[in-house]
């Protein structure tokens, strides 16, 4: 057990996958010398130089020649520098990985993985803050998934490496350099698809992750002080979606509040939200409900905060619920 | 001459086939039995026989998807035809056809519906074969002139001159993009111009002369191998529409039937003759040999079986273990 950030346990995971397969690359813009922009990769190059690949301001021919690579017998790892620059790579994610082993009638697998920071946190504007999940719910083939702790992105990264499907990996920026306890080995590889319940509880079940669970997390003890037990689950996987263990939860709670980060509108949550509606519909107490961000582009700077759900709504809605 | 008969004869051979190959479609469109949508590429048949004639078995191919006949001759003449017209068949079940045909074993490429996508990914098996590997082949990276203006393409090209990807891109220049005449959305002479700005080396040449096309590209592959990327630029006239069915009003039929003239088949064939290589009757009967194969191609598909739901639903087909 170490205690290390979430850019470390990044770091750790492509290690060893690497080390551990040489199939493993690496492709990114200034993923060598600099180690990346948040510094994921800091001196993988040195113990590879021929498996760190630095590319020119280029994605679209970059990331479809990493769908090529991996078509080869490959497993590149794709680093898009801040996840809103996924628009330009969005062809080879949801026309070319996501379609080549349907296209070929089931012969062949795309293993890519396609990773990059999103989400608010750096104050740096509509350009580089946005949580982009959703823009990808509509799309067959893919996988997708979000660590919000060291220990998951280590777990998760490792399993994302290995599986044999194209994997959109969202890192979140805000979290990048919190600490926590990190077991590395075999044993801590995360499946995807599986959901964690961060805390049992009895009165609601609050699915969030990331930058929205570290809200929910600061806001239990108020919230426990106010007599609701909270269920919190962390679904750390958002395609495939853990609706076992949400649905499990649903059925013992008889409530559903899900949190993103993402805009509220065509969120991802709001698929959930319509399947839970339809398998728990005779458990649930009330409505299921849904916050996320405001329908707007985020400003510059600590104007971001007033976007995305704030402590103070979630505790809100929380209690409206539970009421 | 320059090379033994047969050399001569097997290149007629594959030139009068991929001709038949492709006039075969419309025939069966006028039938109703076939069904889709087809890009037919006649008169540019000589710069993909000529791929087909020069290409090793070590080498990869990412061609565009105007390409049936040398997918046919690659894949396997049976198998891609039934492929190609949605039947079920050994290469893609027939979930696939020719725009996003993929066979890892003949050495092909995915195909794309996506103008510039198939080049980009094709890049890919470019960068893996050249610096993951320790294979003698390289990667055949086929485009048309308007797919060289997709941004994704020139990312590419960019790429593979930086790293000296063992790549030979081969352009086939029809002048045209579906309706678009090429110098009312480009100020290049020849596409093949490009080459200069990505620091490529670049070869231009007559692609409606098989023998010109053949050797150019023979050079261009041998360059490629040795971990010399380049480019070949090669002029072609698409004599039919953009697609079966288009009516081609963008175009003065004058223009197409002063290209008749120059059409390879028809060159390939005075050339023969005219060069004392091949009596008519020769090579009237090489062309009957291969109609009957492409015959047969076609009545086999047509009546290859239908996939049914159970043949194209299942996670098991979009996701791997």
């Amino acid at each position: 057990m170490a205690e290390m950030t979430m850019i470390q346990a990044l770091n750790t995971a492509l290690k060893e996958e690497m080390e551990r397969d040489e199939n493993v690359f690496l492709m990114g813009e200034d993923i060598r010398e600099m180690g990346s922009t948040f510094g994921v990769t800091t001196g993988l190059y040195k113990i590879w130089p021929d498996r760190v690949i630095n590319t020119p301001l280029a994605e679209a021919g970059t990331a479809n020649m990493c769908v090529g690579a991996a078509l080869y017998g490959k497993r590149p790892v794709f680093e898009i520098m801040f996840a809103d620059f996924s628009t330009l790579i969005y062809d080879a994610i949801v026309n070319q990985a996501s379609k080549m082993r349907y296209m070929s009638h089931g012969k062949v697998c795309c293993p890519v993985v396609f990773r990059g920071p999103q989400g608010a946190g750096g104050g740096i504007g509509a350009h580089h803050s946005q949580t982009v999940d959703s823009w990808f719910m509509n799309a067959p083939g893919l996988k997708m998934v979000e660590p919000s702790t060291p220990q998951d992105a280590y777990g998760l990264m490792k399993a994302s490496i290995r599986d044999n499907n194209p994997v959109l990996f969202w890192e979140h920026k805000a979290l990048y350099r919190v600490p926590g306890d990190v077991q590395t080995g075999e044993d801590q590889i995360v499946p995807i698809g599986k959901a964690k319940v961060c805390k049992e509880g009895t009165d609601i079940t609050v699915v969030a992750g990331q930058l929205m669970l570290m809200r929910i997390f600061k806001l239990l003890p108020e919230l426990e002080k106010a007599g609701i037990s909270i269920e919190l689950i962390d679904p750390r996987t958002i395609k495939p979606f853990d609706y076992e263990t949400v649905e499990a939860s649903v059925r013992k709670t008889g409530r559903l509040l899900m949190v993103a980060e993402g805009c509220r509108e065509g969120n991802w949550t709001a698929d959930i939200a319509s399947n839970i509606g339809e398998t728990c519909y005779n458990a649930l107490k009330g409505p299921i409900r849904r916050l996320g961000a405001i329908d707007s582009p985020i400003p510059y700077a600590t104007a971001e905060l007033f976007m995305i759900p704030s402590e103070d709504s979630i505790a809100k809605t929380i209690k409206e619920m539970v009421k | 001459m320059k090379y033994p008969k047969e050399y001569y004869m097997d290149t007629y051979e594959k030139l009068t086939f991929a001709r038949q190959y492709e006039m075969k479609v419309p025939e069966l469109l006028a039938t109703g039995k076939l069904p889709g949508f087809y890009h037919l590429a006649v008169g540019q048949e000589a710069i993909q026989m000529a791929i087909y004639l020069e290409k090793e078995d070590a080498d990869w191919l990412s061609p565009h998807p105007r390409c049936h006949p040398l997918y046919a001759l690659t894949c396997g003449i049976n198998d891609f035809t039934t492929e190609m017209i949605g039947r079920k068949s050994s290469l893609c079940g027939g979930v696939a056809s020719y725009v996003h045909i993929f066979s890892p074993e003949h050495h092909i490429c995915p195909s794309n519906g996506l103008m510039g996508e198939n080049q980009a990914i094709g890049a890919g098996f470019g960068l893996a074969l050249t610096e993951f590997d320790d294979t003698e082949g390289c990667l055949i990276l086929g485009i048309g002139d308007g797919t060289l203006e997709e941004g994704a393409v020139n990312e590419v090209m960019n790429v593979i001159a930086s790293r000296n990807l063992k790549v030979c891109m081969i352009i086939e220049n029809n002048d045209i993009t579906i309706s678009t005449r090429k110098h009312d959305v480009s100020r290049l002479r020849d596409p093949g111009e490009r080459a200069y700005g990505m620091g490529l080396p670049v070869m231009f040449g007559d692609g409606n002369d098989i023998f010109e096309a053949r050797e150019l590209i023979r050079i261009g592959l041998e360059k490629a191998r040795r971990g010399e990327p380049n480019v070949i630029s090669l002029k072609t006239y698409r004599l039919r529409g953009h697609f079966e069915g288009d009516p081609t009003v963008y175009r003065d039929p004058a223009e197409t039937e002063e290209a008749m003239k120059h059409e390879p088949v028809k060159r390939c064939r005075e050339f023969l003759m005219s060069k004392g290589i091949a009596t008519e009757e020769e090579l009237n009967a090489i062309d009957e040999a291969q109609g009957k194969i492409v015959n047969a191609a076609f009545e086999q598909a047509v009546q290859a079986e239908i996939p049914t739901p159970e043949d194209v639903i299942g996670p098991e087909l979009v996701f791997a273990d």
